[in-house]
This record gives structure tokens, sequence and C-alpha cells, in this order.
């Protein structure tokens, strides 16, 4: 395994290397000790942050936890609840990975909040896409294409994101439905208020869905009765404020999977989750529906279950990649193939040093 | 076969144009200082015959250059004489407009303002509103990645766009992401948004609807200096309230305004600020109170509110007009959307003032003051010996300033013709060939919308910037 302490150092790596795996903290995937291996963790540290231009530039080693801490001393935050926090995750993995958390839903996920990326290619030539002002058009957006890459296609070394001035306050509140439809239909229903709800989860084995709002406080106490009495049809409650930050942070860092599970990503909607439910509660395997609906996280600790949910999302015309597990295979589900993802990964890494999503 | 005879077989004569005076309106876009006149025009009905006209286009190598509405102030959709021209307008179905997903699936005719029309029996609408909303193309706005008075808080284009379906230029049909607001594996959506048509043409887009805000505040400020609106921006942004728009004009901008749409704007007033808060009605008058506190702190010289929809559109439209009603104070002008960061706004515009006297040209200035984006509007007599050239020139150096200060040459419009001999000064030779090398997997023949984008390329004679032929005739305008 390789881990360069400078920029200088992983050039040199990836002139010299054949095959490249490039890794980050190792919270998703974990780091094997190959001679392919390129462990990031080393180029790390904040480069610059700008509080009065909502912008920061990191390298991709640094933890999303040194990112938080400085963002919240000045009253800022990542919107999209980057996951995996607390078990470590860099900003690199999870541009590769391209994970966003719940509060998606409300202002973008991670390839809208990501502005600006330096990376190696296969050469070991240094290059810089996107910018580092919030608003940009030049050039091609390389910064989104790399979000959920898997390092595929170079070496991420730097980033710039975007972030937004923090919500003063959150509320939370827990709505218990008598059937998994009508906690959809729910689900539904909310999605189409005015209320613009910062996050909204589906958890289908107890028929609940978590809904937070965010805003000033005032305005939050003046609004919840209002919200309460719409949603008369349900059973709903506020939870305390400590009880609700347990419970965003159990699904920003997955607490409900098993340690060891492989955890798939699936985009969905909210119209696919009724006969996906039917078919995977009969494998007896973890689901979370995240983003009102949008995202079906699927876990399971047993490789042959795995093979099984392929072949159920398959079915469904669902794809999925594995955003937890070993390194061997990403793609689950319906694959799409077009010409133009080999012969853009040709262009782009003529060499084939990096790996092949697959 | 012949290219075109090949077509014929396809195309009845009212939809392959080839005499002269039926390709005339297609020689320009917005950008008026370049006129090219194709071989001939394409009008498409179905998204099959788009995908027709592009493998001929393989088959034959011959370029090919989608267009909308030929709204671009980049001469995104110049044509390329030896090429044709694909016109997209009769592609202008929705699809599917679902309210349960929050998605429409479009066409790439549509014009931007009728996807939220067709959005809001739902309470939904599409956020990305650029000012030419009413005439622009959802297909040039994805190729362009445009952006609006609202990119602050709702990002731009491609931050809307969920997935969709293309021809490329091998001819090969392809669909990237889905309905859903989450996606797998690299962003092959977000690369094609904003890749200036040089990749293929979309044939189909699914795109992200919001639920309309509950409600709106807009407030417009008048300020006796640029520098005191510039302030009142930083106050906002320092506080933590995260508005819709926020938005600067300065004095010729106003004039040039009035002189259009008679908005109301306070006459005295050296700017004016617009703040527009959106939102659920409780968190909107919570943050009301505050940015009244802010603006009052501010010592502007007139606050307007707007206490209904009528007086807020009202605002609107004198913002929204400003470009085309620039036309009004002058026979050309050069508009520039130059990004720089918003802590050096009015060390920006100062300089812009500078180089205008240096240059002897007058300079109106509407802005995103929210995000940075810079719109200096150069304007110039054509018919004056040397004044286009002095244009060129000044605007050279506010892109060159924009560079040096950390920020883009393009904040919305794109690179497109207009400005791709500046690329070189904000990326590296590597970065470019980087760019080059993508675009050779989607287009190995270079004949998608070439001689956009990279510096290279032999360059059209400049004819005249400012208004087009057809909107100096009053015959289109972009309000």
């Amino acid at each position: 395994m390789n881990c360069p302490s400078s920029i200088e150092k992983a050039t040199e790596f990836v002139r010299g290397a054949k095959q490249i795996i490039p890794a980050g903290a190792g919270t998703k995937h974990p780091k094997k000790d190959t001679s392919g291996t390129l462990d990031l963790s080393g180029l790390s540290g904040i480069i610059e942050y700008e509080p009065s231009e909502y912008t920061f530039s990191a390298r991709a080693g640094t933890t999303i936890t040194e990112i938080n801490e400085l963002l919240n001393k000045n009253g800022q935050y990542l919107p999209f609840d980057p996951p995996f926090i607390n078990a470590g995750a860099t900003l690199g993995g999870t541009i590769a990975c391209g994970l966003s958390g719940p509060g998606r839903l409300r202002y973008g996920g991670i390839r809208d909040f990501l502005i600006g990326i330096r990376f190696l290619n296969g050469e070991g030539r240094i290059i810089q896409a996107g910018g580092k002002v919030v608003k940009n058009a030049a050039g091609y957006d390389y910064p989104k294409l790399f979000c959920g890459a898997m390092g595929t296609l170079g070496i991420l070394l730097e980033a710039t994101f975007k972030v937004f001035p923090a919500p003063r306050a959150t509320r939370t509140l827990e709505l218990t439905s008598k059937s998994k439809m009508a906690a959809i239909e729910t689900l539904c229903n909310i999605t189409l208020t005015q209320w613009e709800p910062d996050a909204l989860e589906f958890y289908p084995e107890e028929n609940k869905l978590l809904l937070r709002l965010a805003g000033n406080p005032d305005a939050l106490d003046a609004r919840l009765p209002k919200i309460l009495q719409e949603l008369g049809y349900c059973d709903a409650k506020i939870l305390p404020d400590d009880e609700a930050t347990i419970e965003w942070n159990a699904l920003q860092e997955f607490h409900w999977t098993p340690r060891d599970a492989y955890i798939l990503k699936a985009p969905i909607t909210p119209k696919e989750i009724p006969e996906l439910e039917q078919a995977l509660s009969l494998n007896d395997v973890k689901r979370h529906y995240g983003l009102a609906g949008n995202v079906a996280w699927i876990a399971t600790a047993d490789t042959k279950a795995l093979e099984e949910i392929s072949t159920i999302l398959d079915n469904l015309g669902l794809a999925a990649i594995k955003v937890r597990g070993n390194l061997e295979r990403f793609i689950y589900g319906k694959t799409r193939s077009h010409k133009i993802h080999g012969a853009l990964k040709e262009a782009i890494d003529p060499l084939g040093k990096f790996p092949v999503l697959q | 076969m012949h290219f075109l005879e090949e077509l014929a077989k396809t195309f009845p004569e009212d939809r392959l144009l080839i005499d002269k005076e039926l390709l005339s309106p297609y020689e320009s876009d917005g950008l008026t200082a370049f006129a090219v006149t194709p071989r001939a025009v394409l009008i498409p009905e179905t998204q099959e015959e788009v995908v027709e006209i592009v493998r001929a286009c393989v088959k034959h190598k011959v370029p090919f250059v989608s267009r909308g509405s030929g709204t671009s102030l980049s001469g995104a959709a110049l044509p390329v004489e030896t090429g044709i021209v694909i016109a997209l307008n009769r592609l202008n179905r929705v699809i599917e407009l679902d309210p349960e997903r929050r998605i429409a699936r479009v066409e790439p005719g549509v014009v931007n303002i009728d996807v939220t029309k067709a959005a809001q029996v739902h309470g939904l609408h599409f956020a990305p509103d650029p000012s030419s909303q009413i005439i622009c193309t959802i297909g040039g706005n994805v190729a362009f990645n445009s952006g609006g008075a609202h990119c602050l808080k709702y990002g731009m284009t491609s931050n809307h766009v969920l997935g969709l379906k293309a021809v490329l230029a091998t001819g090969e049909v392809v669909e990237f992401g889905n309905s859903s607001l989450e996606d797998t594996g690299p962003d092959y959506t977000g690369l094609f948004g904003g890749s200036e048509g040089m990749f293929g043409v979309a044939l189909e887009i699914i795109l992200r609807l919001l639920p309309k805000s509950e409600t709106f505040h807009t407030i417009l400020a008048g300020y006796n200096s640029l520098e005191k609106a510039g302030d009142a921006v930083s106050a906002i942004v320092a506080s933590g309230i995260l508005p819709g728009a926020i938005e600067i004009m300065d004095r010729l901008a106003i004039d040039a305004a009035e002189a259009a749409v008679d908005a109301g704007y306070p006459e005295e007033a050296k700017a004016v600020l617009i703040v527009e808060l959106e939102g659920p009605q409780e968190q909107v008058e919570s943050e009301k109170r505050e940015l009244e506190t802010i603006i009052n702190a501010s010592n502007p010289i007139e606050i307007q509110v707007a206490k209904d929809t009528t007086a807020r559109l009202k605002i609107w439209k004198g913002r929204k007009s400003a470009f085309s009603a620039v036309g009004r104070l002058s026979p050309d002008f050069i508009v520039q959307d130059g990004v720089v960061p918003r802590k050096r706004l009015g060390e920006a515009l100062r300089r812009i003032e500078q180089l205008g006297k240096k240059h002897g040209l007058r300079v109106a200035n509407v802005f995103h003051a929210g995000d940075g984006n810079l719109h200096p509007l150069i304007l110039y007599d054509g018919t004056i010996e040397g004044e286009l050239e002095r244009g060129e020139n000044l605007a050279g150096e506010i892109l060159e300033m924009c560079i040096e200060m950390g920020g883009s040459i393009t904040g919305e419009h794109g690179v497109g013709m207009e400005k791709r001999s500046y690329m070189p000064k904000m990326f590296t030779n590597d970065d470019i060939s980087f760019m080059k090398k993508t675009r050779t997997a989607f287009d190995p023949d270079g004949i998608a919308n070439p001689g956009k984008m990279f510096p290279e390329g032999q360059a059209p004679a400049l004819t005249l910037y400012g208004l087009h032929p057809l909107e100096k005739k009053g015959i289109i305008s972009r309000e």
C-alpha cells in the first residue's frame, strides 16, 4: 500500500504504477494491502475557507468531521448530510461513492454542492475542473462526473464545495401509519406541500416516517401545530431534540445495518417501493428508504442474498451500487450498457490504470 | 448518395431549408456579433427524425449545430458554413408530468416557462429561470447549464436535470440518469449538462420540479452609491439568511429598464438592490423582520416593499427586461457574465468603471449579487469607427479581471464562440487537452457544434453586437 504525503509523491506513484486502486479512510470499501492501492488519507487538510463566499477547498483525504467542525464554528454546513462521518469518511471517498444523506431532499446532493476538483489522470497530470466560485459554467462539468465514479476515472486530490448557512433550528416529527401503503401515501402528500421538508425518511418495517423541518425556531414553532393538524390522519409526534439527533445520526451512520453488512444504494421512486418491499421482505434483508422515497438502502451480510437481491432489482428494472463492502463488484440489478461508457473510460484513462466499474 | 438528397427522402421542402432567404433567421443567435449561413436547416418533428439527421451527419461527416430559440448570448448556436442547423423547436412536447415523483419529462424544444405552466396545476414549478425564460428552450438550458436569478439557493439548470436521453455524435442513442433524485455510477447526466452541444443532441430530459414557495417577500432598496448596495449584500450574506435572489442594477441599467417597462424604480438612486425571500409563510415572516433591520441599517434612500404579486412582478419585470432595454440607450452592446468572489464585487465594479473610462465607453451593470455573477453591458455604436474594437478590448479586460480575482469567465451563458479565446487563461493546456479527449469519446469526428468552447478554429468575421436584427425591428423581444 502506498500512502503519499504530498501531491508530488502521489503523482510519482501514478506515473509509475500499472494498476491503481484509490482509497480513503476505508469506511465503505476496506483498503486492501496491494501494491496498487493508493491511500490518500495522508493528503488532507483544509486549503481555503471563505465563509463570506459560502465555499471551501480541501484536500481529498480530509475527514468530513474536520470540515464540519470548521463550518459549524461559522454557522454553515454541508446541506446534503454526508454519511459515515463518525466512521471517519473523507471528502474524496464520499465524492467517489457519490454519497448523500437525508438532507439531500431539500437543496440537492453532493453533485449539487461540489463545484470544483483537482485530480490526477492516468498519465500523472494534474487536471483542474470547475472553479472556486459558487456559479460557473466554463468547461465540462467533471466535478459532477466524478460523483459516483468509484475511483475509476482519476485520483481526486482537492475539492471545492459550496456550503450554506445552517438553519437555526430543526424539528423532527415521527409519523406512524397503519400500513406501508398508507405511509407511502403520507410521504407523497408531504412532498407536495409548501412546508419545504428538510428531510423525509421511510422505515418500512415500522410503517414510520421521520420528517425534519428546518428554519428559525419562532417560525417552526408557529408552523408545527398547523402541520400536526394537517397530518391528523396518522399518528404524529414531535421528537425531543436529543432523541431526534440520535435518530438522524443513526441514519447518517447506517446504524440500522449489521456492522459487516453490504449496503446497496438503489435509486427508486415512491411508486416502485411497494413492489420492491414485497419482493425483498421475503429474503429477510434490511431496508430503508431515504429522500422521500427516492433511494432504497438495502443491507445484508449474506453474499448469496446479495445475488438474489440483484435478480430482484433487475426484474423490477432497478439498478444499485454497492456503497459498503468489498471491492470486487459494485453494480447490481439492472445494468445499462452503452458504448459511450467504455469509450469515455478509454478516452479518460487510455492506459487502463484505474479500476473498471463492474 | 449525397447527404442532403438522402435527407430529402424524409424531409419535405418546408422542413429542409436551403434557400438563402429562408436560412437567414438561423445565421445568428443572441450574440449577433457573429453570423454564418449554414448549408441547410433541418426541422425535425420527432425524436426519430433527429436521430436520422445525426446519423446521416455521422455517415457523411457533416457538422451539425442544434438550436432551440437561438437566445444564446455566447454564440452557442452559431452555424458552421459547411454544416447544417437542426432546429428543435417542434420537439416541444411535455411527455410526462408526474406530481408524485415531482418530475417532468420533456423534449428539448419545450420553452422554459412552459414547464412551469404545465406543472403549476399541481403546485409545482421548474426552478431555473434565465431572463429569457419566456422564449429559451430546455435543450439550450441543458446544453449551456443556464442560470438565472435564483442560482444561489437553487443552483443552475444541471442541478435540476435528473436524467436524459440523447443521440450522441457517434449516432448512439443513450439514456443517462433516471426519474429519481439518486443515481448510480459516474454522473453522466451531470457531464452532459453544460457540454455546449458538443456531445450530441438531447432528445428527452427529465427535470426535477419543486413545490412553489408558499409566500414571497420582495424588497427593492435604492442607494446613492453602488458600494452601499454592495455592503448591504455582504450584510445579508453574513446574517445567515438565504434569500431566493439578490440582484443589483446600476443607474444606467435602471434608466434603461425605466424607459422600457416603467418599473417604478427610484428616480434618484445610483443603484437598486432587489432581495427576494421565499418559503413557508412563518419562515419568511421571521426573516422579513431581520432583513428589514439589515436594509434599514444600510442607509438606503428609498425602500419599496412589494405589497402583492402584481407589485412583485413589476419589480422583476424591470430587472428581467434590463438586457433588451439597454438596446434603447445604445445601438449596440456587448454583455459579459463573468463571476468574481462575492466579497470583491465592490472592487470589481470600481475597476469596470475605470476600464470603461479608459476605453471611452459607457458600461451598464446588472448582476446577480448573491453569487458574484456580473453582467456588464458595454454600450457602443458600431457605426463609429473603432468603437466595436474598443468594446471588445474592454470586455476582454473585464474577463481577465474576473480570472485574476479567482472567479470565472462565465457564470451562466457558457463559453460558446464568444469566450473561447479566454479558456487558456482559466485552464491549463493539460486541462483543455483532457476536455478534448473527453469530447472525442462522444464525437470522434468533431462534428457536433464544432468551433465552440476550445480556443482554436477559424472565427467568422465580427459584424455587430447588440440586439438581434428581428429584435431591432420589434418582431421578437426577450423581456
